[in-house]
């Protein structure tokens, strides 16, 4: 048995539960400093050829994107709200976690995303202020390997130079920066956590261009931050679930995590503190799971605010084409952004901030795709919506047959027209009903309740992102596009951004873990995760959640 | 014409000069565990430790006679380009290359049993209407599936898969550097008058 | 022997021209109607020569033989497949002849390309529907040049008849009853009307429950399947429950409801043949004849 495979507990100072970015940087963190760390992650490490294979199934339609982690028993989830949670398309289980999928977008949250209730009297406060968070978010700028520049009229203060320089602006960000100009409306680079030079071993960008599956390294994954802890002597046991934490008899301390190993053995790992980082939607699972006498409503959740609060970012795209060239899909990510919406006073309503394509045009559909004979979909939406052009089509081919050679179906023309489009990503205010919960009809593989998802939009959402949409509207009619799809709230699906369900706050009652991230209830439980957030902003989550683990790390060591 | 051949005229680097534009870092991405494929088998190697696949040369001559049945007339492939960019990537899942040669004389065997020749030796149409005839054309691509379904799949999907991810598939569509091709961090940046071909 | 030869040159000179192997089986059928009904075996056996000289024996030999084979079968059968020993019936017959002919033929066809095709999904090759799509245009064909050939034999043997020659030919189809007329009309017509049905069922229903059956694949779970159906219909109108069930059924037991179409099918067969029985024993000299009787062309 090689050591990887031993999967029994051993002596620990600190258990981490999740390989993702939290849990990585975490256990780096802390092993750095010379502490025992195991880490216990639900599932497998990927080896650099799987990256690859990562990117052919990301690319091909009929490759499942999601085969290389998931387990269908094991994740297994209820989606109840409005929003259809679609859960699988938005969280990876594997050693580094989601950041396996991630886009590496890493801007920082704004000041006033720390304190909505003074300002604008909505929410409630983070016990923390941007201040406090500001030198954390420096370091994990640093571990990340974030490039960006300092060139955001409406971003966060910031004095320390990124690590690394920014990617240069694509050139249809030339095209909506006249557009921008006209209308008063400031871009800025946006900053990822993606090498535009080698940086900490790794390659620098190579143009890939499948982000999502980025074969090259040159984007920022935990990965990155699983070997390092495990270069300074962390302990990372892949493809064990954790299935509940145990505590002491007066609910005081964590004594245990009892975690489950493929072959159905189960083990008991003590530790003298404990982190879950399980992502925005199993953590709070994990704590329902660890009911107990001293917690009937789960563990630490003496406040009840355990699953409450889940806000996602809410986002809508208008999709426009040009008669002239845009230049899509020759890069994988996002150049430019703008945060000249992200201020209440500018909306009247929430916060968003703004995204201009590089990628509007897909290459990998066409032919490509099941090119289903009769698909129900395809049936129905004939008969949905009979027009003269769509019978004869069923009618001479009803089994839509693929034209090869010259007729072939290409995933996308050479143009014109030529599209390209605006996305915005916006608030959404923490809500009591907005929640995860146990689903206890449906069991995983290891007969426990499944997930619950229960999550709509309220006005807030709906006023933001309607401000959203007719700033898209006037940006391509600026720009002289004809708009051909509008991406609405309505139908739409979670986003891969999951907050809020064990908030932080300095009221025991009402929330769930304190300003270091340290449940109230239990004095060796610490949580890493976006989880945590007492309000979402309107700005991806992950440098937050770094910066964070980075944070908590540091108070965990003063107690060690 | 393949982007393997220095000097070719689409406007794309070659693989030695892709080499040399990288200098080091492709290898000591290699070397964190990730692994830089410009296009060829070497770099596969360093990903895989192996470039050993099941095709023969016959079966790689077959695959780009189907190939140029199956891609518009305006794409011209060589059987290097097929080597390297099909049974050179890494192996998706495993048995996939071994799956992909069973298709291959599936199709071969067809053209000879029913259109009177290998299907190197029939013209582009032929080996269109064999592919017809075998009902490829009108299945979705199903990896378990009939014969037909999964020439649909590993064949005819593998053959669209490396075209649309190579600077040759993204003429067709208008990207220089289309999605799966590593072509740098120019093309992007590039106007329509800089970097249309 | 001869008529092997011929058939080796014939399926030669296809498979060089890229024509389709229905085609030439359609050839081969239509030689039963107008040359003999044995006319299809030397076809076949031209074909098994084909490719096993080509060495490339496949599910395509086999399917294409046993679709020859059995839309021959069913037209000598529902032809009665004897010899009236009749005089031919002219011009004018010929023509009205011909409709029943084509019925008949067609009927033929129908049956054949289901069980065909079946064969050819049972064998791993392809999905039913692109099989009876691949074998539709050859029950074209059949029908096609019997009708012409008819039609032309019709028209040569009054111009025969009018120089004095004596017929020479004696052992085709056409010289056998035709279904619908003559002494077991009523039963022949309506044996053939069963057999349509059957055939038709079996064919069009297949198909058209292996395109949804292979549709709904693409839903990985009957759970993902069912959600999209809801999805569709909505939870709230009365028909969406019934809806959701038959698809839902479709999705669960469609695969295995095309496999066992063909023995359902041909159990259908036999048993409306054994119902109509009594009415067929008046004339039936039997589906055997095709196999008794030796070919001399
Ligand atoms: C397509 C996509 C694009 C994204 N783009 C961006 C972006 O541009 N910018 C950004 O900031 N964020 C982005 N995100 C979100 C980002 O990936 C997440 O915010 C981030 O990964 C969260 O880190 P985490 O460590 O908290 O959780 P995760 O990364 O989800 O990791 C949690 C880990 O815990 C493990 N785990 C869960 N339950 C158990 C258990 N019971 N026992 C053991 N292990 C368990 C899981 O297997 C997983 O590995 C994106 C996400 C997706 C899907
Ligand atoms: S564009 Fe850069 S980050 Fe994206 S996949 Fe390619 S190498 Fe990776």
């Amino acid at each position: 048995m090689t050591a990887a495979d031993d999967r029994t507990p051993t002596e620990a100072d600190v258990c981490v539960v999740g390989a993702g970015p939290a849990g990585a940087v975490t256990a780096y963190s802390l092993a750095r400093r010379g502490h025992d760390v195991v880490v216990l992650e639900a599932g497998e490490r990927l080896t650099p050829a799987d990256h690859h294979r990562r990117m052919e199934m990301w690319l091909r339609p009929n490759f499942e994107r999601d085969s290389f982690w998931r387990d269908d028993e094991r994740d297994r989830y209820t989606t109840t709200g409005d929003v259809d949670a679609r859960l699988n398309e938005t969280r990876v289980k594997a050693v580094g976690g989601t950041s396996l999928h991630w886009d590496a977008n890493t801007p920082r949250l704004h000041e006033e995303d720390f304190e909505m209730n003074t300002r604008y009297g909505v929410a409630q406060d983070w016990p923390i202020s941007y201040a406090d968070l500001r030198p954390y978010y420096v370091r994990a700028e640093r571990e990340m390997g974030v490039a960006g520049a300092d060139d955001n009229p409406h971003g966060p203060p910031r004095k320390e130079p990124y690590p690394l320089t920014a990617f240069e602006p694509s050139y249809s960000d030339s095209l909506f920066a006249e557009a921008c100009e006209e209308l008063g409306i400031t871009m800025a680079s946006q900053p990822k956590a993606i090498n535009s030079e080698e940086y900490d071993d790794r390659s620098e960008c190579v143009g890939y261009g499948v982000c999502n599956a980025c074969p090259s390294g040159a984007k920022y994954s935990a990965e990155v931050h699983v070997q390092k802890a495990e270069a300074a002597g962390a302990r990372i046991v892949d493809q064990v679930q954790a299935l509940s934490v145990e505590h002491d008899r007066a609910g005081d301390y964590v004594e245990s995590v009892v975690y489950a190993t493929p072959n159905g053995r189960h083990f008991r790992q003590e530790a003298d503190h404990f982190v879950i980082a399980c992502g925005g939607i199993e953590t709070p699972r994990v704590l329902l799971l660890s009911d107990s006498d001293v917690y009937p409503d789960g563990l630490a959740n003496s406040s009840g605010a355990v699953g409450r609060y889940l806000m996602d970012h809410p986002s809508v795209t208008t999709t426009g084409t040009l008669e002239e060239p845009t230049r899509q899909s020759n890069i994988g990510w996002v150049s430019s952004r703008s945060d000249q919406f992200y201020a209440h006073e500018e909306t009247g309503s929430g916060s968003y901030h703004l995204t201009f394509s590089n990628t509007a045009k897909s290459t990998s559909g066409g032919a490509q795709s099941r090119s289903p004979p009769t698909s129900p979909s395809r049936l129905l939406d004939i008969v949905s919506n009979p027009t003269s052009d769509t019978v004869a089509e069923l009618a001479t081919d009803p089994l839509n047959e693929m034209q090869l050679g010259d007729a072939l179906d290409l995933p996308t023309t050479s143009g014109p027209p030529y599209p390209l489009s605006i996305r915005g990503a916006g608030e959404m205010l923490p809500r009591p009903d907005n929640r995860v919960t146990l689903d206890k009809s449906k069991t995983d593989n290891h007969g426990r309740p499944v997930p619950s998802i229960d999550l709509s939009d309220g006005a807030h959402v709906q006023e933001t992102m309607e401000h959203c949409l007719s700033v898209q509207k006037s940006i391509l009619t600026e720009l002289g596009a004809e708009i051909t799809e509008v991406e609405t709230l309505s139908g739409r699906r979670m986003s891969t951004h999951h907050m809020g369900t064990t908030r932080m706050g300095t009221d025991p009652a009402e929330t769930v873990v304190n300003e270091e991230c340290r449940t109230h209830d239990l004095a060796n439980l610490w949580i890493a995760s976006s989880s945590v957030f007492t309000t979402a902003g309107a700005n991806n989550p992950t440098l937050t959640i770094a910066a964070l683990a980075l944070k908590t790390a540091d108070h965990i060591d003063e107690k060690l | 014409m393949t982007e393997n051949q220095p000097g070719s005229d689409d406007g794309v680097p070659s693989r030695r000069q892709f080499l040399t534009a990288l200098g080091g870092t492709a290898f000591a991405a290699a070397g964190y565990g990730y692994g830089t494929e410009p296009s060829g088998s070497v770099a596969v190697d360093s990903v895989t430790g192996s470039s050993a696949h099941p095709a023969s040369g016959e079966h790689i001559e077959a695959l780009t006679a189907i190939a140029t049945a199956v891609y518009p007339s305006a794409v011209s492939i060589t059987p290097s380009f097929i080597e390297s960019r099909v049974f050179g990537r890494v192996e998706p899942e495993p048995g996939h290359f071994d799956k992909l040669v069973t298709a291959i004389e599936a199709v071969d065997d067809h053209a000879k049993a029913r259109f009177g020749g290998r299907i190197t030796d029939i013209s582009a149409g032929r080996r269109r209407q064999v592919l017809q005839s075998m009902g490829v054309t009108t299945v979705h691509p199903t990896a378990d599936g009939t014969t037909a379904e999964q020439v649909r799949f590993y064949l005819v999907g593998d053959l669209l898969y490396v075209l649309f991810t190579s600077p040759m598939g993204g003429k067709l569509l208008g990207v220089d550097n289309p999605p799966g091709h590593p072509g740098g961090r120019e093309a992007y940046k590039q106007g329509p008058e800089g970097g249309e071909p | 022997m001869l008529a092997a030869v011929v058939g080796l040159l014939i399926v030669e000179i296809a498979t060089r021209t890229g024509i389709s192997m229905a085609y030439i089986g359609g050839v081969f059928v239509a030689a039963a109607v107008l040359i003999s009904p044995v006319a299809p075996l030397g076809g076949v056996a031209g074909l098994i020569i084909h490719d096993v000289f080509h060495g490339i024996i496949g599910y395509w030999t086999v399917s294409t033989t046993v679709w020859i084979l059995s839309f021959a079968w069913v037209i000598v059968w529902l032809t009665n497949g004897h010899s009236s020993g009749q005089k031919r019936q002219g011009l004018k017959s010929m023509l009205r002849m011909a409709p029943a002919y084509a019925a008949v033929i067609l009927i033929g066809g129908i049956n054949a390309t289901a069980f065909a095709a079946w064969l050819v999904m049972v064998l791993g090759a392809q999905r039913f529907y692109t099989a009876a799509i691949g074998f539709l245009p050859g029950v074209v064909a059949a029908v096609g040049l019997s009708v012409f050939g008819l039609v032309a034999i019709g028209i040569i043997e009054r111009l025969g008849k009018h120089i004095g020659r004596a017929d020479t030919r004696g052992h085709t189809l056409i010289e056998s009853e035709v279904p619908g007329r003559k002494p077991s009309k009523e039963s022949t017509g309506v044996m053939a009307v069963g057999v349509l049905v059957i055939g038709a069922g079996w064919l069009f229903g297949v198909s058209v429950l292996d395109v949804f059956v292979h549709d709904l694949g693409l839903y990985p779970t009957a759970n993902e399947f069912s959600a999209f159906v809801t999805g569709f219909l909505g939870r709230g109108s009365p028909i969406a429950p019934v809806v959701t069930t038959a698809l839902l059924g479709v999705y669960k037991y469609g695969e295995l409801a095309v496999v066992l179409s063909a023995p359902v099918a041909i159990a259908a067969l036999f048993g409306w043949h054994t119902y109509h029985d009594q009415m067929l024993l008046s004339t039936a000299h039997g589906i055997g004849s095709i196999c008794t009787r030796a070919s001399d062309d």
